[in-house]
C-alpha cells in the first residue's frame, strides 16, 4: 500500500549544521506514527519540511503522492500541520479565528459555516464560540489549534509536540480526539517527548536523532530487533537474596537486577529454557507469585537508541 | 451541530456574498482593527483633538476675512486628517505585520491557500478602510470650512484623493518595513526609521497642501492635469514598489520572489521612460532629457540593490519551473533570482535609460546650446550609469560568495546607499579640513553629479575624472563577468534539465498509451 504520508531521503542543512540526514519513512492512512528524538534531533525541521515550510535540500516528501518541491500548493491542501508554537491572533473569538482559516483554505459560503460548526462539535468548543481566544486555557488553545488544522479535512496530519503543557485531563482528551482522526482514516504524524502518552496513543514509532533516522516500525518490532535477549520479572514469596542465589547458579540468566520487589533479568534462552528455569525455582522451593516475561517500552526503546547527544 | 454565529450571516445575500469573496486578511484585520484598543483610544482621541483644534482657529480667526478663516480651518482639519491617514493608519498596519512574527501566526498563513500578495493586500485594504474611516469623520469639519469659504470644492477634491494615495502608499512602507522585521528587536529599529519616514512625509505633505492653498492651480490646462497625474503616480510609486518588495519579502526563501519585482520594475520604468519622451517631444526642453535620465537610472539602481543582491544559485524549486528549454531560459535569465542575473538586468535597465534619453534627442528638435550637445549629454547620462555600475556591481560582488545569508545580504543593501552617500559627502568634508575650495563645493571626482553634468561642459577637467570613471566601471564589468556568466549558464542548464524532463514524461505517457 502507498503510505499517505512518504518521506523519501531527505536532507537538509543549515549552514555548517546537518539538520536532517537521508532520512525517509512513511506513514499510512489511518495510523498513527510517533516522532520521537532528543531535543534538536531534527523533528521539527523534518515535519516543516513535510508542511512545505521548508524545503530539502535533497529528497522529497510526497503527500497523497503530490511532492512538496513540485506541487507545494496541492500538498497543503491535503495536510494539516499543528505547529509546536501555534498562533492566535487578539481580539478574535473561536469562531472568527475559526472562520478566517475557513476563508483562508478557501472554503465558502454555507459550506464554510457548515464546516466550521463540525470542528467546533468535534473539538467541543461549540460552547466556547463566542469565547476570546487570549482567554483560553492552554488545553482550549490546543484543541483550538487542532480544529483549525482540521478545517480543510486533510487527508494527513502533522502533530507537532500537541500534549506540550497539557494537564493529564486534557492530554487524555487529546488522545482520544487523535484516536478518533486516525479512525477516519488520516495518516498522523505525532511528535512528544511525552513518551507514555505516544505509547499509548500510536501504532509505531520513527526514532530520530542527530537528523539520522535510527529506527521506524512498531514498537514491538524495533525491541526484538534492539534486543537479544528475553527480560523476564520474577517475584517468590520467599527474602528476594533467596531468590538472587537462586538465579545466580542458572547459566542462561544474565544481569539479573533487583526491580522493587522482584528481580529483573535477561534470559538467553528459548522459551522451553524459560519453563524449564521456572520449573527449577519451585524444584529450590521457591514459590514464585509472578513471573512474567517484560515488554520492552518507548522509553526503553528511546534510551537504547539515542545517546542524548544534540547537534 | 453547532451553527453560525449571528455576526457571520449578513442579512443580504449580496452582503454574504461580498464577504464571501473578500480577501480573508482583510475580513480578519479589520474585524481585529475596529475592536482593537489602538483604534478604539486613537480615532476618538484624534476626533477630540481636531476638535480643540478646529474651535482654537475659528475663535482666533475673527479677528480677518472669512475667506481666511475658511481656508485656515481647512489646512488646520486637513493637516490633523494627514496625520491621522498618513502617521495612525500606517502605523496600524505595521503592528498588524509585526504581530504575525510576534504571535507565531505566520507560519499558519503559509501553509493555507493564502499567496504572499493576497496577506499583503488584505492588510492594506484593512489599513485602506480605515483610513476611509478618518476621511469620513473629518467630513464634518472640512465641510464646514468650505462653508466658511476661502477654498474651492476641486481644491479639497484634489487634496483628499491626494491624501488617499499618500495614505495606501506610506500604509505599503510600513507592510514592507514590518515584513522585514521578524525580530523583535530588529523591529524597533525599523518602527523608528518608521517614524522619522512618516513626520518627513507629513511636514512634505503639509507644506504641499500649504503651497496648494496659496497658489491653487485652475485646472484649465492639460498642463496642470499632467503634472497633477504625475505627482498622483509620484506619491503612489513608493507604495507600489513596497507592496511588490513586501509581498516577495514574504514569499518562502525558496520560492520566486524575484520575478514578479523584477518585471513590475521593468515595465515601471519603460513607462516613466515613455512618459518622458513624450513630454520632451510634446514641449522641448534641454533639461528634461537629462532629468529623465539622471532620475529614471537613479531610481532603478535603488530598486536593482535588492536583485544584485540576492543569493546567486537558483534554488531547486525555482530550477524545477525555469523557462522550458535553454534559449528562452537564457532570455528569461535577467528576471530569474540571482544576484549575477540581477546584475544583467541592472544593465539592461541602464542601457534603457540611456537609450531613451538619446532617443528623445535624436528625435526631438535641437535644443542645446551648441552643435554637438546632444552626444554631450547622452554621455553626461552614460558617466551618471558608470558611477552607478561601479556603487552596485562593486560592493554586489563583495558580498555575491555570502548572500545565502540573509544577515549578509541585508549589510550589503545597506552598504550600497550609505557607500555612495559617504564617498559623495566625505570627501566634501575632507575639503574643509585641507581648505580646497572645490572638494567643500561637492566638486570633487566621487560626487557623481557633479562629473557627470560637468563633464558637460567644454574645457572642464570633471571630462578626465569623467572617462576614468568609465574606465572603473568598464573594470567592475570585467570583475562581474564570471558571475554573470555562471548565472546564465545555470538558467541556460535549468532550462535544458525542465525541458529533458518534459521529453521524459511525454515519452512515459506515450508508452503508457500504447501500453
Amino acid at each position: 500500500m502507498t503510505a499517505a504520508l512518504e518521506i523519501r531521503g531527505i536532507t537538509k542543512r543549515f549552514g555548517a549544521l546537518t539538520a536532517v540526514n537521508d532520512v525517509s519513512f512513511g506513514v499510512e492512512r489511518g495510523q498513527i506514527l510517533g516522532f520521537i528524538g532528543p531535543n534538536g534531533a531534527g523533528k521539527t525541521t523534518t515535519m516543516r519540511i513535510c508542511a512545505t515550510l521548508e524545503y530539502p535540500d535533497h529528497g522529497d516528501v510526497f503527500v497523497d503522492g503530490h511532492s512538496v518541491l513540485t506541487y507545494p500548493r496541492e500538498v497543503r491542501a491535503r495536510l494539516g500541520f499543528m505547529p509546536d508554537s501555534y498562533g492566535a491572533y487578539a481580539n478574535t473569538t473561536i469562531w472568527e479565528y475559526l472562520d478566517f482559516f475557513a476563508r483562508a483554505y478557501g472554503l465558502k459560503g454555507d459550506a464554510r459555516r457548515k464546516r466550521v460548526g463540525e470542528v467546533m462539535d468535534f473539538t467541543q468548543l461549540g460552547d466556547l464560540q463566542e469565547k476570546e481566544i487570549a482567554t483560553l486555557s492552554k488545553g482550549m488553545k490546543q484543541r483550538l489549534c487542532l480544529a483549525k488544522t482540521l478545517l480543510h479535512d486533510p487527508s494527513v496530519m502533522i502533530l507537532d509536540e500537541p500534549a506540550a503543557g497539557l494537564d493529564p485531563r486534557a492530554r487524555v482528551e487529546l488522545r482520544e480526539l487523535v484516536r478518533a482522526l486516525a479512525g477516519m482514516g488520516k495518516a498522523i504524524l505525532v511528535s512528544s517527548h511525552i513518551l507514555t502518552e505516544l505509547a499509548e496513543m500510536c501504532d509505531g514509532v520513527a526514532v530520530i536523532e542527530r537528523g539520522e533516522l535510527k529506527a521506524t516500525g512498531l514498537v514491538g518490532d524495533i525491541t526484538r530487533g534492539l534486543r537479544s535477549h528475553a527480560q523476564v520479572y520474577v517475584r517468590v514469596l520467599e527474602p528476594i537474596e533467596v531468590l538472587e542465589r537462586a538465579l545466580a547458579e542458572q547459566p542462561l540468566v544474565q544481569k539479573a537486577r533487583r526491580d522493587g520487589a522482584g528481580v529483573v533479568f535477561d534470559h538467553a534462552g528459548a522459551p522451553a529454557e524459560l519453563a524449564k528455569l521456572l520449573a527449577a525455582l519451585v524444584a529450590q522451593g521457591l514459590q514464585p507469585v509472578e513471573f512474567a516475561p517484560r515488554e520492552a517500552n518507548l522509553e526503553e526503546v528511546f534510551l537504547t537508541l539515542t545517546e542524548g547527544k544534540l547537534q | 451541530m453547532t451553527g453560525a454565529t449571528e455576526a457571520d450571516v449578513p442579512a443580504s445575500a449580496s452582503t454574504r456574498a461580498f464577504s464571501d469573496r473578500s480577501n480573508p486578511i482583510f475580513v480578519k484585520e479589520l474585524r481585529a482593527a475596529l475592536r482593537g484598543r489602538y483604534f478604539r483610544v486613537l480615532f476618538p482621541l484624534t476626533l477630540l483633538v481636531a476638535t480643540l483644534i478646529a474651535v482654537l482657529v475659528l475663535v482666533d480667526g475673527g479677528s480677518y476675512g472669512s475667506n481666511r478663516l475658511g481656508r485656515d480651518l481647512f489646512q488646520a482639519m486637513f493637516g490633523c486628517l494627514l496625520v491621522a491617514v498618513t502617521g495612525l493608519v500606517p502605523f496600524s498596519a505595521f503592528l498588524s505585520m509585526g504581530n504575525e512574527w510576534d504571535e507565531h501566526t505566520y507560519d499558519l498563513l503559509v501553509i493555507s491557500r493564502l499567496r504572499p500578495l493576497q496577506i499583503a493586500l488584505g492588510k492594506l485594504s484593512s489599513a485602506g478602510i480605515e483610513g476611509l474611516l478618518y476621511f469620513s469623520a473629518f467630513t464634518p469639519f472640512l465641510v464646514f470650512a468650505f462653508l466658511l469659504r476661502g477654498i474651492d470644492i476641486t481644491s479639497i477634491a484634489l487634496l483628499l484623493v491626494g491624501a488617499w494615495i499618500a495614505s495606501a502608499s506610506t500604509s505599503a512602507v510600513a507592510l514592507l518595513l514590518a515584513s522585514l522585521g521578524r525580530l523583535r528587536l530588529v523591529r524597533v529599529m525599523l518602527m523608528a526609521l518608521l517614524a522619522a519616514l512618516l513626520l518627513a512625509a507629513n511636514i512634505g505633505a503639509n507644506a504641499y497642501v500649504d503651497m496648494h492653498l496659496r497658489q491653487p492651480p485652475a485646472m484649465n490646462t492639460m498642463e496642470e492635469w499632467q503634472a497633477l497625474a504625475l505627482t498622483y503616480f509620484l506619491l503612489g510609486l513608493p507604495g507600489l514598489l513596497a507592496l511588490a518588495a513586501a509581498s516577495s519579502g514574504l514569499a518562502h526563501a525558496e520560492e520566486n520572489a524575484s520575478t514578479a519585482p523584477r518585471v513590475l520594475v521593468t515595465g515601471l520604468l519603460v513607462t516613466l521612460l515613455g512618459i518622458g519622451i513624450w513630454s520632451h517631444l510634446s514641449s522641448p526642453s534641454r533639461h528634461t532629457p537629462m532629468i529623465v535620465g539622471f532620475a529614471c537610472a537613479l531610481g532603478v539602481a535603488l530598486c536593482d540593490l535588492f536583485f544584485v543582491t540576492e543569493a546567486e544559485p537558483l534554488s531547486r524549486r525555482v530550477a524545477l519551473f525555469a523557462p522550458r528549454g535553454g534559449v528562452r531560459a537564457l532570455f528569461a535569465a535577467p528576471f530569474l533570482p540571482g544576484g549575477g542575473r540581477g546584475f544583467v538586468l541592472f544593465l539592461l535597465h541602464l542601457a534603457l535609460c540611456v537609450g531613451a534619453v538619446a532617443a528623445m534627442l535624436a528625435w526631438g528638435p535641437h535644443v542645446g546650446p551648441r552643435a554637438g550637445w546632444e552626444v554631450e549629454a547622452v554621455f553626461c547620462v552614460v558617466v551618471f550609469a558608470g558611477y552607478l555600475v561601479v556603487y552596485l556591481g562593486g560592493v554586489s560582488l563583495l558580498f555575491s560568495g555570502r548572500t545565502r545569508d540573509a544577515r549578509t545580504r541585508l549589510v550589503a543593501r545597506v552598504l550600497i546607499p550609505v557607500g555612495a552617500l559617504i564617498s559623495i559627502f566625505a570627501p566634501a568634508l575632507l575639503g574643509f579640513l585641507v581648505e580646497d575650495r572645490k572638494w567643500m563645493e561637492m566638486q570633487h571626482p566621487f560626487d557623481p553629479f557633479w562629473v557627470a553634468i560637468a563633464s558637460g561642459v567644454e574645457g572642464d577637467d570633471a571630462k578626465h575624472w569623467a572617462v576614468l570613471a568609465c574606465v572603473v566601471a568598464v573594470l567592475v564589468l570585467a570583475l562581474n563577468a564570471p558571475r554573470v556568466v555562471r548565472g546564465l549558464a545555470e538558467a541556460r542548464a535549468a532550462g535544458v534539465e525542465r525541458e529533458r524532463r518534459a521529453a521524459q514524461t511525454a515519452r512515459a505517457g506515450e508508452t503508457a498509451h500504447a501500453a
